[in-house]
């Protein structure tokens, strides 16, 4: 489905669908690590090891590193779906842009309030010549 | 021996060129589109008004006058003006003429048209005026009198019977009636009051349709007025009010049938104006339309034949020879392309009998640096010439800049992740170069980066190389390779709290049975190990790590320099410098700094783990080596700071003595050389003097001039200032390179910080689903906080310490910066410029 009207503006849908793009990419790796159990990712998160069994220390790790790695893939489809979104506001924007030759923005819209709109400042040098309407 | 290469600029040539009148204009203008000539001012004291083309230039000037007020008109019109990337050649003198003759009659003739567009808006304006203000009136009038006649029969219940007396009694009841602006109506409506004292009656209708102001073009809201009074008095009084606030008074006849007829008039005379205004409105289009198909060739073709009379204006004018004399400097290599150009240049003027004639002279002055350079080299260049231009034919920094610097800013920028970025981003504009080249001309900001992208690419590419030897990525280690440590206590140690210590030594624990080796003997490939991100120590041992080798590149770097010092030396043939300061320089620093460097890799090479506590601590070898104090070897002294090797008591007393040797050798020699030179110089001139006095040769004179003598003590402290400059340099300049230590620790702190502050809110959330939606959230911060701190912020501080390290550091060992850039007659550039002013 296309997206008719804009909702958020060619800079803003550009900038979300980079940061999809970066976020696919880095999450579905930071999975792939936290699956593999790295270790420099082992900082980063909390487990029960307060135990004496080296089993159950093993397992409690091994769940918290899977829950991780879920947790990223998790976030990774999160930003295939943002890419979806930003990705089809920045084409119909693109799309809009060829059609009009102006980008969608609010900016035009209230151009022109800001004109001056003090007649005072006018010059009114017409005066009336009879002959005109004769 | 080829005359040009990357590291010195093009060699120059001063050059005389004698041109027939007729055909240095198509001459100079073949040199203007192949732009490696550069022309010098003959008649510099000549005020422009009276140079020779003063009224080609006026001219041009004119017409370039009514092509800005053709271009003005287009604009509002909104009409797009065609581009079409053409290079038109600049136009022979006497097509000027037909293009100054278009010109003129395009302006005549739309000034012709505004005007008389003007007065037909102006009068279209009040008469659409004038049609409302009868049609309003009439609808006062009949509120007051549906049958419309005589108005004055009986008013409004304000005017009562007295009014009515005072007609029948002779008193005639005026009117006038008007348009005004609906700001100014309250105002006036008060004025009236006051001045008539409350003796007028006014009647006012705003008119339903905007009506455009003839002089700025905007709609605007008018309100129709009529106001009744008694006698000529007030009459004046309120036709001077109207006129102060600028309202339209326009007639209105009294009698109803009167108006009704005028208003039929009206209308038709309102509809042949308009087909009138029409006609005229597309006359004025088909003109613009025309004009702004061809008005960026007339822009081009101007600026060229006005560059062209700038140029010739700078020639001598030799009257008895007929012909100009140009100098100019031309890069040697180029003077066959330059002698061809003349010739297509007299060729195309007909004039193929007498050829201009190039002449090379020698001369004393120095000449301009040109550097040939590529898209590619430009950049660096830029980064060399904001410091100082080269002086002619010294080396230029460029080519090593070229690597060092996109080094040494990945040293502080060390984070494959952040480079990938940087990298990521510059291919883009590398590879979308063409399309992109013309985007953003007048965005400051985008110019620069783009300006930069091969930099930033090589600064990119460099990053992701010292990334991985700092292991980070986005402050995480990789374990590429699989880690050379191996934990492998038994669960007694591991099930207890705390930290344990992984230990290199072969040494067995007390609570094993057995030793296990931890190390596994071979170090980690590429760069430092991995299991350091989990250790507590990590920034100790990077820190001693990146401290050294600051100082080795730093060292290196500067080495270099003296050495390029030493290209210079014999280039330009002053054989003495090389002993007077490219010796002593050398010297110095290599036999305590260089020394250092070897004491650096000496202790990594040799000592293992079994004896790091007696590895020798070379900061305070250093400051022995400096106080000549030696620690005795006995057993309280700790061994890290007793002498590690035979003799070194012996050899490190000779650097210290070779290297404070070379500091009176740098201060004095060059001195005492000057003086040398001039003894035998002043015996050898008084021989010259005596025969020239003889030969009576004036030339003799003009060629001893730049042969200035220089006064002995400003030789003297230029010299001292000199040697402490390097002196002291080699030792702050060292020092000045442990930045590459301390940014690259800040830039890794501070990745590392934004990843657990703001990227660990999400990921030590527990439980599959909420964590990931956290991670999703909380990434857009983390992702804009890298780019806009680590990689802007952080990335800028890292490029201007690298830039300082070059210019300060480095280029002050052997660079001069003391030339003047090679501007070349161009059209191009000349185009370029103009296209950037508008």
């Amino acid at each position: 489905m296309k997206l008719q009207w804009p909702i958020c503006g060619p800079k803003l849908s550009l900038c979300c669908s980079i940061i999809s793009v970066w976020g696919i990419v880095q999450f579905l790796l930071m999975g792939v690590f936290f699956y593999m159990e790295a270790a420099p990712l082992l900082d980063d998160f909390e487990f029960d090891h307060n135990t004496t069994n080296t089993k159950v220390f093993r397992d409690n790790l091994s769940s918290a590193y899977n829950q991780r790695a879920h947790n990223c893939w998790i976030a990774a489809f999160l930003y295939v779906g943002l890419l979806v979104i930003a990705g089809s506001q920045f084409m119909t924007n693109q799309k809009q842009l060829v059609e009009t030759g102006q980008p969608t923005s609010m900016a035009p819209r209230f151009s022109d309030l800001a004109a001056d709109e003090n007649g005072f400042n006018r010059q009114y040098q017409m005066q009336y010549n009879s002959e005109q309407t004769e | 021996m080829s005359t040009s290469s990357i590291f010195r600029s093009e060699q120059m040539t001063l050059c005389q060129l004698f041109l027939q009148p007729d055909a240095a204009y198509s001459s100079i203008a073949e040199l203007g589109e192949l732009s490696i000539v550069q022309f010098r001012d003959l008649n510099p004291n000549v005020n422009s008004f009276q140079r020779k083309f003063v009224n080609e230039l006026r001219r041009c000037e004119e017409m370039e006058r009514k092509i800005r007020f053709l271009e003005s008109e287009i604009k509002k019109e909104e009409i797009p003006i065609v581009d079409t990337n053409e290079n038109p050649d600049a136009p022979k003198p006497r097509e000027l003429v037909d293009l100054e003759a278009m010109i003129d009659k395009l302006d005549y003739d739309l000034k012709q048209i505004n005007t008389n567009s003007d007065a037909l808006r102006k009068n279209f304006n009040e008469l659409t005026e004038l049609k409302f203000n009868l049609a309003m009136t009439q609808g006062f009038f009949q509120q007051v009198d549906p049958n419309g006649n005589g108005m004055f029969n009986d008013m409004t219940e304000e005017i009562t019977d007295e009014t009515q007396r005072m007609t029948s009694g002779g008193m005639k009841l005026g009117f006038v009636s008007g348009v005004i602006s609906r700001e100014r109506m309250n105002s006036f409506e008060r004025m009236l009051w006051r001045v008539c004292r409350g003796n007028v009656f006014l009647k006012s209708a705003e008119i339903p349709q905007l009506i455009e102001d003839p002089t700025t073009g905007e709609k605007a809201h008018k309100i129709v007025f009529v106001v009744f009074f008694q006698g000529e008095q007030l009459k004046t009084r309120i036709q001077k009010i109207c006129e102060g606030f600028r309202a339209n008074i326009y007639p209105c006849p009294e009698n109803g049938n009167e108006r009704r007829e005028l208003t039929m008039g009206l209308m038709t005379r309102l509809e042949d104006l308009n087909v009138v205004i029409n006609q005229t409105e597309d006359h004025r289009q088909r003109i613009l339309i025309e004009t702004s198909r061809l008005i960026r060739l007339w822009k081009i073709k101007l600026i060229k034949i006005k560059s062209i009379y700038f140029t010739m204006n700078m020639f001598n004018n030799d009257i008895a020879r007929k012909c100009f004399i140009a100098e100019c400097w031309i890069p040697t290599s180029y003077l066959e392309q330059v002698q061809l150009a003349l010739r297509k240049g007299s060729e195309i003027s007909g004039n193929v009998q007498v050829s201009t004639i190039l002449h090379q002279i020698t001369t004393n002055e120095k000449p301009p640096t040109y550097h040939k350079l590529n898209k590619f080299t430009q950049g660096f260049q830029n980064l060399v010439d904001a410091y100082g231009v080269a002086s002619y034919r010294e080396i230029n920094p460029m080519s090593f800049v070229l690597i060092t610097f996109p080094f040494l800013f990945a040293v502080m920028f060390g984070d494959a992740g952040h480079g990938l970025i940087v990298t990521l981003f510059a291919l883009w504009m590398v590879l979308k170069e063409d399309y992109l080249k013309d985007k953003g001309k007048n965005q400051e900001v985008w110019r620069i980066f783009f300006g930069g992208r091969y930099i930033i690419l090589l600064m990119g590419i460099f990053s992701i190389y010292t990334g991985l030897i700092y292991n980070d990525v986005f402050s995480k280690s990789m374990n590429l390779f699989g880690s050379s440590w191996k934990v492998k206590f038994d669960d007694n140690i591991l099930l207890k709290d705390g930290a344990v210590t992984l230990e290199p030594n072969p040494r067995p624990y007390s609570a094993a049975e057995h030793y296990v080796q931890m190390y596994s003997g071979n170090p980690y490939p590429i760069g430092l190990d991995p299991v350091w991100q989990i250790s507590e120590n990590k920034i100790t041992f990077t820190n001693s790590a990146k401290m050294k080798f600051a100082i080795i590149i730093g060292i290196m770097q500067m080495s270099f320099g003296v050495f390029l010092s030493l290209g210079n030396h014999l280039y330009f043939k002053h054989y003495y410098a090389i002993f007077l300061e490219f010796i002593p320089q050398i010297i110095f620093l290599l036999s305590i700094f260089g020394y250092l460097i070897i004491l650096i890799f000496y202790k990594w090479t040799t000592y293992l783990a079994e004896q790091a506590t007696d590895a020798p601590s070379l900061l305070i070898h250093l400051i022995n080596m400096m106080l000549m104090s030696y620690p005795t070897d006995d057993s309280k002294t700790p061994k890290s700071i007793v002498v590690f090797y035979n003799h070194q008591r012996i050899i490190q007393t000779i650097l210290l003595i070779v290297a404070v040797i070379c500091i009176p050798w740098l201060l004095i020699g060059k001195p005492i050389y000057i003086i040398v030179q001039r003894k035998k110089k002043t015996n050898s001139t008084e021989l010259v003097h005596q025969e020239s006095e003889a030969s009576n040769d004036i030339e003799m004179h003009e060629q001893n001039e730049p042969h200035q003598e220089v006064d002995m003590s400003e030789v003297w402290v230029e010299q001292g200032i000199h040697t402490i400059e390097y002196f002291l340099g080699c030792i702050s300049h060292t020092a000045s390179y442990l930045r590459l230590w301390a940014l690259s620790l800040a830039h890794a702190q501070l990745s590392e910080v934004l990843w657990t502050m703001v990227l660990r809110i999400g990921l030590s959330m527990g439980g599959i689903g909420l964590g990931g939606v956290a991670l999703f959230m909380v990434f857009t911060t983390w992702s804009t906080l890298t780019v806009f701190i680590l990689l802007l912020m952080e990335g800028l501080s890292a490029f201007l310490h690298a830039l300082r390290l070059h210019w300060v550091e480095f280029q002050s060992k052997f660079y001069k910066g003391e030339g003047y850039p090679f501007v070349p007659f161009s059209f191009q550039s000349i185009l370029e410029e103009a296209a950037a002013e508008n």
